[in-house]
């Protein structure tokens, strides 16, 4: 009994963790630069 | 204290908003850290030019109380902008920014110690028209050098506030408050121009305006009849085919048309080619007329300076030329930085040792403390063996950080490191690279991140692809811990000097940088096409550093590094002990020791992280690697220092409750392949580091370069040049070490 607990709260926080990975990749996706300050200044194409 | 907001979050209405006050002047006057002063923020300062290189913002209380909304723009020597840092401050001066209201006043820092070129640039912001007080800052350089500069007729010749300042030790920061108390106020008369419409004369010429005491004042230049005559007809021009609007002063034309912007840095795809042609038109009509322009402003701030500035016939030799006369020599100045770069790292070895092996004990007491008292399971295993190894094997280095940051903050603050580019421009003068070039990859050292957002004071686009594309190349601090595991892996007994320990250390750096260079000619020789840009650098004078400055970098430092190891290095352990522990066998484990090694071993093997290793490892056994150094590569692609968390995590060193690198030097030293010979013998551990010289490995440094070259094109190719040169340099160092018999 003491395993099982153990064993699904691990499985809990390994869960919560890649979850927050997918989650903050996304965001970085959607919002873009967040401290460029609009100063954003891209490479002319050649 | 409040970190300073990106320029994008500060949205404002014109009606209801405080004042907005814009800090302009040339690179390394000071005025970030006169911002500081001011807002009580914590922007990063240093001697050398080219810090700031995008608009930051604070707000601040004059005298009176009054919020000021204060922007901190990058250094520019003039609103004829030459990269994309300088088109920030021209088009925010000139109010061409959605995200920034145009400034209601502009507070003037100038380098007293530099007075004329300084000078240059107010006679092009005093034409803008808005409130302008002049910092004359750095007054004990000037001083020492003898000069005398009378404050009050600075004042009365140019017709605003001049207020003297030593902004390092917070000498003037009253009189300044005082004096923006006044700058807001309503009694304040702007300084008017011959260049704005809305002010006609009474002759009707509305660029002949000029009351009679601003006559010859920096305010009012006398441009040249011809020039101002084509200047008004560009403005026409432009007006008449929308480019822009109809109540705009001639300088907007005058610095959109600019011949020095390389790329037209700021401005919209389709107004390019009209503000080209509109410089075509005016070059065939008035050719060099930029330059005339140019010269007329430097015979007006020699004129103003005649009764202004009193200073020796000839200066004198200064502290500054003295130790120049060392540190820049042909042959000395490169002896003296290699004998400064060796004692740098000498003491991050030295003095960083005693605090690494307390943070080990405390680490290595939680995790026994956790075995002992918490039952078996899979959450004890994850907090001890995986949390606690994973964060604690990263923590430990923090004291390595701190002095390396300490000692290179120490060499900025001096100006030091502006004589390190002087002397580095010789070889990358020889790759193509100028010396501006120098500050983004040097700020690579720290981390990459910086270093390619500095590329923006590079006027080339094609030297600042190639910096961008090298700027990884330079050493980071995340490479740090894995250098030092693996040197300590290379000699597990403790018969090696740490004079020996820092030169192997250095001498990665080096490669690193040789590398980088080799690129660099490649890239510049092959690939980039267009037109490289002058070397441009500023000598600042040596200064005696500010040890509130350099804490504060250091810290600034420290905290982003605890930071990181608390949120991504957390979050990494965690997801490797997942899959360094899933999927899980059906039979239990035995209690037998030898039989419990050989299930663990098992287990770890066919884990999916142990799948993942041995996935890869026909492709990295060239260079002397096997499957578990594997799962480092792969795990430690997020972040570099995270490979020596993975190692600590796959060999599980927590048994002894002693577990840091030296419990973990030892498990290495002990690892052996099938056929029993040792894994991480002194060629494969140089191996390894020469991997890590090379690889990416970083992915926060694929997104900048994304973001700054605009497309996924230039990080893709970043990756697979710096993973194939890793590769190679390893296959070489293993394979050529073997067959000398290493």
């Amino acid at each position: 009994m003491n395993t099982d607990w153990q064993t699904w709260t691990a499985l809990g926080v390994v869960i919560v963790t890649a979850g927050l990975f997918v989650l903050r990749a996304m965001r970085k996706k959607k919002g873009g630069c967040s401290s460029c300050g609009g100063a954003n200044a891209p490479i002319p194409k050649h | 204290m409040p970190a300073a907001a990106p320029a994008s979050d500060l949205r404002t209405d014109k009606a209801t908003r405080e004042s907005v006050f814009a800090l302009v002047g040339n690179p390394n006057c000071g005025k970030s850290t006169i911002f500081n002063a001011l807002t009580g923020l914590k922007q990063k300062v240093a001697n050398y030019p080219g810090v700031t290189v995008e608009k930051r913002e604070g707000t601040c209380f004059n005298q009176h109380g009054k919020r000021i909304h204060l922007i901190d723009l990058p250094g520019t020597y003039s609103l004829n902008v030459h990269s994309p840092d300088e088109a920030v401050v021209r088009d925010v001066l000139l109010g061409r920014r959605a995200d920034t209201p145009r400034p209601d006043a502009v507070i003037l820092i100038t380098d007293a110690s530099n007075i004329e070129r300084n000078l240059y640039l107010a006679t092009q912001v005093l034409e803008l028209g808005l409130p302008t007080l002049l910092v004359l800052n750095m007054t004990d350089v000037a001083e020492a050098k003898q000069w005398r500069i009378d404050v009050g007729k600075l004042s009365q010749r140019l017709g605003v506030s001049v207020v003297p300042m030593q902004a390092t030790f917070g000498k003037g920061l009253v009189e300044l408050k005082a004096a923006m108390s006044k700058l807001g106020s309503a009694d304040f008369q702007p300084v008017s121009s011959n260049v704005h419409p809305a002010r006609p004369s009474a002759s009707g010429n509305e660029l002949e305006a000029r009351s009679p005491s601003q006559a010859g004042s920096l305010c009012h230049l006398p441009i040249p009849p011809d020039i101002l005559g084509g200047l008004q007809q560009t403005r026409a021009d432009l007006i008449r085919s929308g480019t822009v609007s109809e109540n705009v002063s001639l300088l907007e034309p005058l610095y959109l048309i600019s011949d020095h912007d390389p790329a037209h840095y700021g401005i919209e795809d389709s107004l390019v080619n009209r503000l080209a042609a509109a410089h075509d038109v005016l070059e065939k009509k008035l050719p060099g007329w930029e330059d005339r322009l140019a010269a007329s402003r430097y015979e007006a701030v020699e004129k103003l300076l005649l009764d202004v500035l009193r200073r020796p016939e000839r200066d004198e030799s200064t502290t500054t030329d003295r130790l120049d006369s060392v540190f820049l020599h042909p042959i000395w100045g490169g002896v003296c930085m290699a004998a400064i770069m060796l004692a740098v790292f000498y003491m991050i070895f030295s003095v960083a040792e005693g605090p690494m092996d307390w943070i080990d004990k405390i680490t290595g007491s939680t995790s026994g403390w956790i075995e002992a008292n918490m039952p078996a399971g899979d959450l004890r295993d994850l907090i001890a063996n995986g949390i606690i190894v994973g964060v604690g094997g990263i923590v430990k280095f923090l004291p390595q950080i701190l002095m390396l940051f300490f000692l290179i903050g120490m060499m900025e603050d001096t100006g030091y490191m502006a004589r390190v580019a002087f002397i580095m421009d010789k070889f990358m003068g020889r790759v193509g690279l100028n010396g501006r070039s120098f500050v983004p990859f040097f700020s690579s050292y720290a981390c990459a991140v910086p270093g390619i957002m500095a590329t923006r004071t590079i006027a080339s686009p094609k030297d600042r692809l190639i910096t961008i594309l090298i700027a990884p190349l330079a050493s980071c601090s995340a490479r740090l811990p894995v250098y030092t595991l693996m040197i300590a892996a290379m000699f597990p007994a403790n018969g090696v000097s740490t004079l020996q320990k820092a030169s192997l250390m250095l001498s990665m750096y080096v490669l690193g940088t040789g590398g980088a260079f080799a690129f660099a000619w490649l890239f510049n020789s092959t690939m980039a096409k267009g037109r490289s840009s002058l070397m441009v650098l500023e000598m600042p004078t040596y200064k005696r550093p500010s040890l509130r400055h350099v804490a504060r970098y250091m810290l600034e430092r420290a905290k982003m590094f605890l930071v990181r190891a608390g949120t991504v290095i957390l979050g990494l352990s965690i997801l490797l002990w997942a899959a360094k522990t899933y999927p899980k066998p059906g039979t239990p484990e035995p209690a037998d020791t030898a039989a419990k090694v050989a299930y663990r071993s098992s287990q770890l093997s066919h884990s999916f992280a142990g799948r993942a290793g041995h996935f890869i490892e026909p492709v990295i056994k060239p260079l002397g690697f096997d499957w578990k150094i594997g799962i480092g590569l792969i795990s430690s692609f997020a972040a570099r220092e995270f490979f020596v968390s993975t190692m600590g995590i796959i060999y599980a060193v927590e048994d002894d409750g002693d577990d840091n690198v030296e419990p973990l030097k030892q498990k290495l030293a002990e690892d052996r392949w099938p056929d029993g010979r040792p894994i991480f013998t002194p060629l494969a551990c140089l191996s390894l580091m020469v991997f890590y010289v090379f690889a990416m490995q970083c992915l926060s440094t694929v997104a900048v370069v994304k973001r700054e070259t605009n497309g996924w094109k230039w990080p893709i190719f970043q990756i697979a040049y710096m993973t194939a040169a890793a590769w190679l340099a390893s296959f070489v160092v293993y394979q050529g070490g073997r067959l000398l018999g290493f």
